[in-house]
C-alpha cells in the first residue's frame, strides 16, 4: 500500500544569533492513510518544527531539505519540503491542516467563530455564496461534534471553554473539505450525506488536549480518532504525553534533540522500549500507580551546545565510551521497531 | 506532636459577573482538615475553585466566610502586620515558572527577599549563605545566584521558587501545580526533590493540580474539587482504586493510561 505521507532525511535549518542550528535533523517517518503516528518529544526536541515544516509555516530564513512526499489516493504528489509559497496557499488547510495546542492564541477573539472558519473556507473557494459558505460553516461545526453549531457560529472565542474552542480549530481544520469527486471538488455542504471528505489528506495536530481538562480531552480524542476513520485522513499526533500517545497513535516515533531515536508500534515502544531516553521518559510519567517515579538526571541540551556523538549520552545510565564517537544508526530492534543505540546493535551481534 | 497545620476554611468568595444580581461562587462552604506532616491534594478540572481555595489559605484572596485555623491561631482576624508575621509559617509555590519571579531581579535577591523583610537583622553574607546554602539544596549551583530568572530553564526556575518558598523554614507549603508546565522529565524531578524536601524540613503541603497521576506520587489525602465543592475527600490509596463518587471515576477513567510491559 502506498503511504500517504513519505518524509525522508527531513532537516531544517534555522538561522539564530549564534549561528545556525539543526532544530531537525534527518527525520525520516511514514504515515499510510486513515493512519495515526504519534510523535513524542519533550521542549527542544523539534517536533514543533517538524510540524510547522510540514505547513510550509517555518520561520522566514530557515532551510529544509530532504523530502515529504504526500501522495494521496487519485491526486498528484508533492513534496512539502521543496513548496513555494504560492503553492502552499492552495495546499495549507486544504489538503494539509493543522490544530495546535492552545485555541485561545489561534483564533482570532475579535472574529465571531462562523467568520473565522469562512475565511477559512474562501481561502479555498473565494467564489462560493454566502449562503453556500455558510452551510459549510454549520456542516464543519456539526462533524467537529459542536453541539448548538447555529448559536456557537454567532459566538466569539472568549465565549467558548477550551474544549469547545477546540473543536472550532478543527472545525477549521476541515472546513474546505471537499467531497470525493473527480473533476470539480465539491464543497461540505453539497456533498451527498454518508460521501467520504477527501481532504484534508493529513491532519497535524499538535499538542491539542494539553490545555485542556483531562475529561475534555477524552471526548477531542475520541473526536479525533472518529474524524480519521470517517474522513480516512492521515493523522500526526504531537505530544509530550505517553498516555495520550498509547491512546491515539497506533504508531509512534520519540524524538530527542531534533532526531527521531525510536520508533515503531505505540505497545511495542512502550511495553519493551529500546532507547534508554524511551526508558526515562516512561519511568519519568506519573501513573495512577504510586511506583517509584524515576527522572532522568539532567536537562536537555541546547541545540547550540550538542554533544559529541550521540546526543543522550551525558544523561544516560547505561553509556559506554563509544557513545561519545558518533551518533547512532537507527537500527532494527523487532518487527517494525527501530532504535538509535549502540546497544541494540550490540544485541543484534550478540545474538548471532 | 501538637497539630501543626489544622487549616479549617469554611465557606467562600462569590465573585461577582457582569450582571450585578448574578453572583458566582467559586468556593462555596468548603471545610477541610490538615494534618502535620501531610500532603493535603485537592484535584479538579479548570473551574472547580481550586487555585481560589489555594489562595484563600494564605489570604491572598480574602474569603467572604468561613475560618482558617493555622497552628491554633485564626488566620481571618488578624491585621496586616500580624498576617505577615504569619506568613513566614506559610509560603507558595505557583504554576507557572515564567510569571512567578521578577525578571528584573538577580536569583540571589529573589530567594533572599523574605529573609531581608523577615529577618532584617541578618548581615548580608548571613543572607548570602543562607541563600546559597538553600539554592544548592534545590540543587542549584552557587553561581545562581548572581544570574536572572530568564538564563534559566522552567524546571531550573521552579526550583528557584521553591528555594524561596523554603528560606524562611515554612511549616505549610500550598503547592499550586508546580509541575504542570514542565516537561514529563524536569516535572518527575521536581516532585521527587518535594518528596525529600518534605522529609527534611518537615513539611505539610496542600497541593493542588488537575492530575491525579501527579497526585498519586505524593498524596496522602485526596479531595476531589467540582463547582466549588469537594465532592469526594479520602485516602489517596482508598480514593484511586476504591472511588465512591461518580465524578471521581469519571476523572479516574478519563486518565490515558500507559500499557505496562
Amino acid at each position: 500500500m502506498s503511504e500517504l505521507l513519505d518524509v525522508r532525511g527531513l532537516t531544517v535549518d534555522l538561522p539564530t544569533a549564534r549561528g545556525w542550528v539543526r532544530p531537525v535533523n534527518e527525520v525520516s517517518l511514514r504515515i499510510g492513510p486513515g493512519e495515526s503516528l504519534g510523535l513524542v518529544g519533550e521542549s527542544g526536541s523539534g517536533k514543533t518544527m517538524m510540524a510547522l515544516s510540514l505547513m510550509g509555516l517555518l520561520p522566514p530564513g530557515a532551510r529544509v531539505s530532504g523530502a515529504a512526499i504526500l501522495s494521496p489516493a487519485n491526486s498528484t504528489s508533492e513534496n512539502l519540503a521543496a513548496l513555494d509559497e504560492a503553492r502552499w496557499r492552495r495546499l495549507r488547510g486544504l489538503d494539509v491542516a493543522m490544530i495546535f495546542q492552545e485555541p485561545m492564541t489561534s483564533l482570532n477573539p475579535v472574529m465571531r467563530v462562523r467568520a473565522q472558519i469562512a475565511e477559512a473556507i474562501a481561502a479555498h473557494f473565494p467564489n462560493m455564496t454566502k449562503e453556500k459558505t455558510n452551510n459549510c460553516v454549520l456542516e464543519a461545526l456539526r462533524l467537529a461534534a459542536v453541539p448548538e453549531p447555529s448559536v456557537r457560529a454567532g459566538q466569539f472565542p472568549h465565549q467558548l471553554s477550551g474544549g469547545l474552542r477546540q473543536r472550532v480549530m478543527i472545525a477549521m481544520a476541515i472546513a474546505a473539505g471537499v467531497s470525493d469527486s473527480e473533476d470539480e471538488p465539491v464543497p461540505l455542504e453539497l456533498r451527498k450525506p454518508g460521501t467520504p471528505l477527501t481532504k484534508p489528506r493529513l491532519l497535524i495536530a499538535d499538542e491539542p488536549t494539553t490545555a485542556l481538562d483531562v475529561t475534555v480531552q477524552k471526548q477531542i480524542l475520541e473526536l479525533l480518532d472518529g474524524l480519521r476513520r470517517r474522513l480516512g485522513l492521515g493523522l500526526l499526533f504531537i505530544t509530550h504525553d505517553l498516555g495520550v500517545v498509547a491512546r491515539v497513535a497506533d504508531r509512534v516515533a520519540v524524538m530527542y534533540v531534533g532526531r527521531i531515536i525510536e520508533q515503531g508500534r505505540v505497545g511495542d515502544v512502550l511495553r519493551t522500549p529500546r532507547h534508554p531516553y524511551t526508558q526515562g521518559l516512561i519511568a519519568a510519567s506519573p501513573t495512577l500507580e504510586r511506583a517509584r517515579l524515576s527522572p532522568i538526571p539532567g536537562i536537555v541540551p541546547q541545540l547550540t551546545e550538542l554533544p559529541p556523538g550521540c546526543s543522550f549520552e551525558p544523561r544516560c545510565p547505561v553509556r559506554l565510551p563509544e557513545c561519545r564517537l558518533a551518533v547512532p544508526e537507527l537500527r532494527d530492534a523487532g518487527h517494525n521497531h527501530a532504535a538509535r543505540c549502540i546497544l541494540v546493535a550490540k544485541e543484534v551481534v550478540l545474538k548471532q | 506532636m501538637r497539630e501543626l497545620s489544622k487549616s479549617y476554611s469554611r465557606s467562600g468568595g462569590p465573585f461577582k459577573r457582569a450582571s450585578a444580581h448574578e453572583q458566582f461562587i467559586a468556593v462555596d462552604h468548603v471545610s477541610f482538615d490538615v494534618a502535620h506532616g501531610e500532603t493535603f491534594a485537592i484535584v479538579g478540572e479548570s473551574g472547580c475553585g481550586k487555585t481560589t481555595l489555594a489562595r484563600m489559605l494564605l489570604r491572598l484572596i480574602e474569603p467572604d466566610g468561613g475560618q482558617i485555623v493555622f497552628a491554633g491561631r485564626g488566620l481571618l482576624a488578624l491585621s496586616a502586620a500580624e498576617l505577615r508575621a504569619q506568613r513566614r509559617e506559610m509560603q507558595m509555590i505557583f504554576q507557572d515558572p515564567f510569571a512567578s519571579l521578577d525578571p528584573r531581579m538577580r536569583v540571589g535577591e529573589i530567594v533572599g527577599e523574605p529573609l531581608a523583610i523577615h529577618e532584617p537583622k541578618l548581615s548580608k553574607a548571613e543572607r548570602a549563605s543562607r541563600t546559597s546554602a538553600i539554592l544548592e539544596r534545590v540543587g542549584l549551583q552557587p553561581d545562581a545566584l548572581r544570574r536572572y530568572p530568564h538564563e534559566f530553564s522552567g524546571g531550573q526556575r521552579q526550583r528557584i521558587g521553591i528555594a524561596r518558598a523554603l528560606i524562611l523554614r515554612p511549616k505549610l507549603i500550598v503547592a499550586d501545580e508546580p509541575v504542570s508546565a514542565l516537561d514529563v522529565s524536569v516535572g518527575a524531578q521536581v516532585l521527587l526533590l518535594l518528596r525529600e524536601l518534605q522529609s527534611e524540613f518537615n513539611l505539610t503541603y496542600v497541593f493542588i493540580s488537575h492530575s491525579l497521576p501527579v497526585v498519586a506520587q505524593l498524596a496522602t489525602r485526596i479531595a476531589v474539587m467540582r463547582g466549588g465543592k469537594f465532592v469526594e475527600v479520602g485516602e489517596a490509596e482508598q480514593l484511586l482504586h476504591h472511588p465512591i463518587h461518580e465524578y471521581t471515576r469519571e476523572l479516574l477513567s478519563a486518565v490515558p493510561a500507559l500499557p505496562v510491559a
